[in-house]
């Protein structure tokens, strides 16, 4: 309970200080809107002269794509710490005050600079999916709605974890190459459906980096597409494992941490 | 402005050979630019790839075969890595920071000197940058020749200019931080802008017929659509056509001529209007404690 009000204060105080910009607030939402209308725009421009893709229509695509923003909508309110972690914690030195509080340094780490504005990509994906379900005349009910819940938080954390993990890196060695924004690239890779792709991208989307299982495998159990067997449901079993990864990685590394001195 | 300070071309060559040695201090950052490019490229590819694969051999969507799609991608993305720049972030940091003061005291023209340095910072991308994306694309896909040796110049006459319209759009987005202070949210919407209306993710000629005739009329098809169009030979696309300068199209090399001239046009006209709100700028500037 102790731990518990440390956080609800943590994150009052944090939300203060992101609230007292008022206009950076608002630009942030803008932003995040036109670029989730971006995304948006780019499917329907490009379904308008092609039709159809690969066997899967433009409001398939649109279900994939509507869930995955969802998830990046829930992800990009804590990605901020995650990229930056190697930069402002370990070599800026801030680390030190986080583990001084009595609470999990990895919960500091994803609530401090915590973004509300970038919610508005998990408003425009929700809309984008009841679309896709509405043009797909898919008569859904609890069941599936709650695997559509399911799908997105699994997806969230998802990239929590294989961003953690990246960060963990920092506290072994100095990044000075970066490794996480190779890996962000990859993520307009699982917003497709991964049978285009040849056999050495898939396999990496599905059991290295598996973005595969943010939206497009949950997205063919919602469809009815079978052939994928077990992948289709497999997204919280890879989340779980990614989870366990991650805290593992994590521990290693706070154990493995020195200061800066500064 | 005084055309003097204008034109003193030794300073700027400063900040041009200046701005190439900053870079060349941070390469090992190029390193993850270049798989990025590349997941670009594969992922367009293999959607294009899908999308043909159950048409006719030969078969067109929008005037573009297989072929010329797979071409269009590449070189589009080849082309960003050269002309692409973050002139609006710099300019914003020194509004923030105060250091824009510096550039109001120095005796050249703060647009010229921004200039200069993005043109040093392109031949610093072209050289370690594009070559090697260029090289790796060039190996990977299909990529096919420009349409003929005068496309060919041209392509590279016109990412030249791309990349000085896209130094001034972005020279205009930067300026807005001197009424905005932070301008992280018009950075963004002006990247998302120019990624679509640019023809950079799908060909202008693809778009819906309004969205063509409005893109005419904007500067950012001049910055991905004209220099890819260019390579490809593929410049009868209904845009240019609809466009200001329709009455100029016949033969390729008045097409060709047209193309470079529709960028030169935007040159000229963007350059004006940022010397124009450069100057309000600077004279509402305040700098505290400066």
């Amino acid at each position: 309970m102790r731990a518990l009000r440390i956080y609800i204060a943590l994150f009052r105080q944090m939300l203060k200080v992101r609230l007292a910009y008022r206009g950076d607030f608002v630009a942030d939402l803008f932003a995040t809107a036109l670029g989730g209308l971006a995304s948006l725009f780019f499917v329907l421009l490009f379904f308008r002269p092609v039709g159809e893709l690969a066997g899967w229509r433009q409001d398939e695509i649109l279900l994939i794509v509507g869930l995955s923003m969802m998830s990046y909508g829930l992800f990009a309110t804590v990605s901020w710490n995650l990229f930056e972690f190697g930069d402002r914690y370990i070599i800026e030195g801030r680390f030190d005050r986080v583990l001084l509080r009595p609470i999990s340094s990895f919960a500091q780490i994803l609530c401090d600079q915590f973004r509300i504005p970038v919610l508005a990509e998990t408003a425009i994906g929700t809309a984008v999916v009841a679309h896709a379900v509405a043009g797909l005349e898919l008569d859904w009910g609890v069941v599936e709605w709650s695997f559509v819940a399911l799908t997105v938080i699994c997806g969230a954390l998802l990239y929590v974890f294989v961003f953690s993990i990246l960060a963990s890196v920092s506290f072994h060695f100095e990044d000075r190459i970066g490794v996480a924004p190779p890996v962000f690239n990859l993520i307009p890779f699982g917003r497709w459906p991964q049978e285009i792709f040849p056999w050495p991208i898939q396999a990496l989307l599905r059991w290295v980096i598996p973005f595969g299982f943010v939206a497009y495998y949950p997205s063919t159990a919602l469809l009815g597409r079978t052939g994928l067997g077990g992948l289709a449901i497999a997204a919280p079993l890879v989340t779980l494992s990614f989870g366990g990864l991650a805290a593992l990685c994590w521990r290693l590394g706070v154990r493995k941490y020195e200061s800066t001195g500064s | 402005m005084n055309p003097a300070r204008a034109l003193h071309l030794p300073a700027y060559l400063g900040f041009f050979s200046g701005q190439f040695r900053k870079m060349l201090a941070y390469r090992t950052r190029y390193v993850t630019g270049i798989v990025s490019y590349l997941v670009y490229v594969t992922t367009y590819y293999y959607l294009w790839r899908a999308v043909f694969s159950h048409r006719a051999a030969g078969a067109e969507v929008a005037g573009y075969t297989l072929d010329q799609m797979v071409t269009y991608v590449a070189i589009s993305w080849i082309a960003r890595s050269a002309y692409f720049n973050n002139v609006d972030r710099e300019i914003a940091e020194q509004v923030q920071n105060g250091s824009i003061a510096v550039a109001l005291s120095r005796p050249v023209s703060l647009q010229g000197t921004v200039v200069a340095a993005a043109l040093g910072e392109g031949l610093f991308r072209f050289c370690f940058f594009t070559l090697p994306i260029g090289a790796v694309i060039l190996l990977l896909f299909p990529v096919g020749a420009p349409a003929s040796p005068l496309h060919a110049a041209a392509f590279l006459v016109s990412c030249a200019l791309s990349q000085v319209i896209l130094t001034h759009v972005n020279f205009l987005v930067g300026m807005c931080a001197f009424p905005l202070k932070n301008i992280d949210g018009v950075m963004r919407m002006k990247h998302y802008l120019i990624e679509i209306l640019s023809g950079l993710l799908l060909p202008v000629a693809l778009f819906p017929g309004w969205l063509q005739a409005l893109s005419s009329w904007l500067p950012f098809q001049a910055i991905a659509y004209v220099p890819s169009s260019l390579w490809l030979g593929h410049l009868r696309g209904p845009a240019p056509a609809g466009g200001p300068l329709a009455w100029l199209a016949a033969e390729p090399g008045q097409l060709v001529a047209r193309a470079l001239l529709v960028q030169l046009l935007w040159v000229a006209f963007l350059a004006v209007l940022s010397n124009l709100v450069w100057r309000r700028a600077a004279r509402r500037l305040v700098v505290q404690g400066g």
